[in-house]
C-alpha cells in the first residue's frame, strides 16, 4: 500500500446508492491530512486493497429498505472491506448509516466478528415527550473511553465534552443479551455517551435523544480500529458548521469568528475525529 | 369481541420487497428457492362486537374512512380472519407459502393509530386495541412444510453478516402465522 502522490495515508470512502454524506465526509477527512477516494459499491471490491482504512458515511442506503443498513451489509464490497478490517487490523469509521452498516455486519461490537450482537432500533416512541422518528438536531458527547482506547477517538483526551449534530430515525443502540452490555462495559468499548453540556449523563429524554441502552453513541470494536457512531463529526468539523448559540466554548469560538472567512476555516470538534483517523491510518501503512 | 386482521399493500411494484428478494437471492444463495417476495402492512383489530358481519363492516369502514391504513391512490387492502390464517406453510401451485409476521420486539400496540380512533374519530367504543406490524409472504421452493419453515427462518433472522434479512433480533420479533 503506498501514500498517496501528496503523501497522505488513503481512505476509502464506501459510496451506496441511497449515501448522502460524502462530500461534506471527504472533505473534513481532507482537512485532517488525509486522501479521501469516493469509491461505488459496484466497483470491484479488490479495489478496497489499496487503501489504508475506510470510511462508510451516513445517509439512506438501499432507501432503508427492510431497515437501515441491512441490504448494504449483503454487498460484496462490505465483504472484502470485513476481511480487510479482521485480517490485516484496518480502522473503519462508520457515520450514522455507516454505523447502522457496521452493526449489521457483525463488526460492532465484534465480540464475536460476523455476528449480529446489537442493533440499531427505531428511535423510542414517544409516549412521555421523548423524541420518535426522525430526530435532527445538535447534541453533546462526552469521550467515555480511556484516551487511546479507540484508534478513532485517540486524539480526544478521556471525558471530553463536545458538540455534533445528530440526524436519524433508527439510532437507538440496544441488544437482547444483557452479557454484551456488560462486555461492553468491561472491555471499555463505549466510545461516545450522549450528555449534557457539562458531561452530565442520564437517560432523559433532553440527554439521550433517542433512548440509546447506557446512552451509547459510539461504539468500538475490542481492537478499538473500528468505531460506528450515530453523530456526524464531518458536520462538526469546522468552526462554520458550529451553532452560534451554542452555550460553552464553541458557540463562543464561532461568535468570535464572525466576519473572518479564514477563522470560519478552523477545525470544529468533529476534526478530531478525522485527525484520529489519519493518526490510525499511519500505523495501518506500517 | 372479534379481531379482524387487515392486509394493506401497494398497487405498484413494492421496491422494498423487490430489494429484499433481490439481497436473499444474489447474496444469501437462495436464488432456487425463494420464487416470490410479498410485503404488505398488517394490523390487527380488536372490535367490540360479538357479530361477525358488523365487525367485517366496521373493519371495512376503518380501512376506507379514517385515512390512518389505507391510501387509495396507492394501497389495496384485504381483511381477513385470524382464522383464515395458513396456520403454518401451506402449499400453492407447488411451492410453500410462508407467511412472516414481523413486530416491533418491545410490543406491536399501535397506540398513535388507536389514539387518533377513540378520540380524534369517535371509535372509542368500537375498537378495544389496533397492533401493527409488517407481513411478508414467502413462496418457497421446499421438500416439505418443515423445510419450508426451516428455509423462512433462515431468510428472516439477521444472525449473522452473511445471515438473514427481514428482522433483527435484537428489536424485532417474528411469528411464522
Amino acid at each position: 500500500m503506498e501514500y498517496s502522490p501528496e503523501g497522505r495515508p488513503r481512505v476509502a470512502l464506501i459510496q451506496f446508492p441511497g449515501s448522502n454524506c460524502e462530500w461534506e465526509s471527504q472533505r473534513a477527512a481532507e482537512a485532517a491530512g488525509i486522501s479521501c477516494d469516493i469509491f461505488r459499491w459496484n466497483r470491484d471490491p479488490a479495489g478496497l486493497v489499496e487503501y489504508h482504512g475506510y470510511i462508510i458515511g451516513g445517509g439512506f442506503s438501499y432507501q432503508d429498505r427492510v431497515r437501515s443498513g441491512v441490504i448494504a451489509t449483503k454487498e460484496p464490497i462490505v465483504t472484502t472491506m470485513f476481511e480487510q478490517v479482521i485480517e490485516h487490523d484496518k480502522p473503519v469509521l462508520g457515520i450514522c448509516n455507516g454505523a447502522q452498516v457496521l452493526v449489521e455486519a457483525g463488526l460492532i461490537p465484534g465480540l464475536e466478528p460476523g455476528q449480529v450482537q446489537m442493533g440499531l432500533a427505531p428511535n423510542y416512541p414517544d409516549p412521555g415527550g421523548r423524541i420518535g422518528d426522525f430526530c435532527c438536531r445538535w447534541v453533546y458527547l462526552k469521550h467515555s473511553c480511556q484516551s487511546g482506547r479507540c484508534a478513532l477517538s485517540s486524539q480526544m483526551p478521556a471525558d471530553y465534552i463536545w458538540p455534533v449534530p445528530i440526524a436519524h430515525g433508527e439510532g437507538r443502540f440496544t441488544t437482547r443479551d444483557p452479557q454484551v452490555i456488560a462486555q461492553l462495559h468491561s472491555n471499555d468499548q463505549i466510545v461516545f455517551q450522549y450528555c449534557d453540556a457539562d458531561g452530565h449523563v442520564d437517560d432523559s429524554p433532553e440527554i439521550n435523544p433517542n433512548g440509546a441502552t447506557d446512552n451509547i453513541a459510539g461504539l468500538c470494536n475490542p481492537a478499538g480500529n473500528v468505531l460506528a457512531m450515530m453523530p456526524h463529526p464531518e458536520r462538526a468539523s469546522f468552526i462554520r458548521q458550529i451553532p452560534s448559540e451554542l452555550k460553552n466554548d464553541w458557540g463562543q469560538r464561532k461568535r468570535q469568528a464572525w466576519g473572518e472567512v479564514e477563522a470560519m476555516q478552523q477545525p470544529g470538534p468533529g476534526r478530531l475525529i478525522f485527525e484520529s483517523l489519519r493518526q490510525a491510518l499511519l500505523i495501518a501503512v506500517h | 369481541m372479534q379481531t379482524l386482521e387487515l392486509l394493506v399493500s401497494l398497487k405498484i411494484p413494492d421496491v422494498t420487497a423487490l430489494t429484499a428478494a433481490s439481497s436473499i437471492r444474489r447474496r444469501l444463495g437462495y436464488d432456487e428457492v425463494l420464487k416470490e417476495l410479498r410485503r404488505s402492512d398488517y394490523y390487527s383489530l380488536d372490535l367490540n362486537t360479538t357479530d361477525t358481519q358488523l365487525a367485517n363492516e366496521l373493519a371495512h369502514e376503518l380501512a376506507e374512512k379514517t385515512n390512518l391504513f389505507v391510501n387509495p391512490n396507492k394501497h389495496s387492502y384485504e381483511i381477513r380472519s385470524p382464522q383464515d390464517r395458513g396456520g403454518g406453510p401451506s402449499q400453492q401451485e407447488g411451492l410453500w407459502r410462508v407467511e412472516v409476521l414481523v413486530t416491533d420486539a418491545e410490543g406491536a400496540q399501535a397506540d398513535d393509530i388507536q389514539q387518533a380512533l377513540t378520540q380524534r374519530l369517535g371509535y372509542g367504543g368500537q375498537v378495544a386495541a389496533v397492533r401493527r406490524g409488517i407481513l411478508w409472504v414467502l413462496l418457497l421452493a421446499a421438500d416439505s412444510s418443515d423445510q419450508a419453515r426451516q428455509i423462512a427462518e433462515e431468510i428472516t433472522v439477521t444472525t449473522a453478516r452473511d445471515q438473514g434479512v427481514l428482522i433483527n433480533p435484537h428489536f424485532q420479533a417474528w411469528e411464522i402465522l
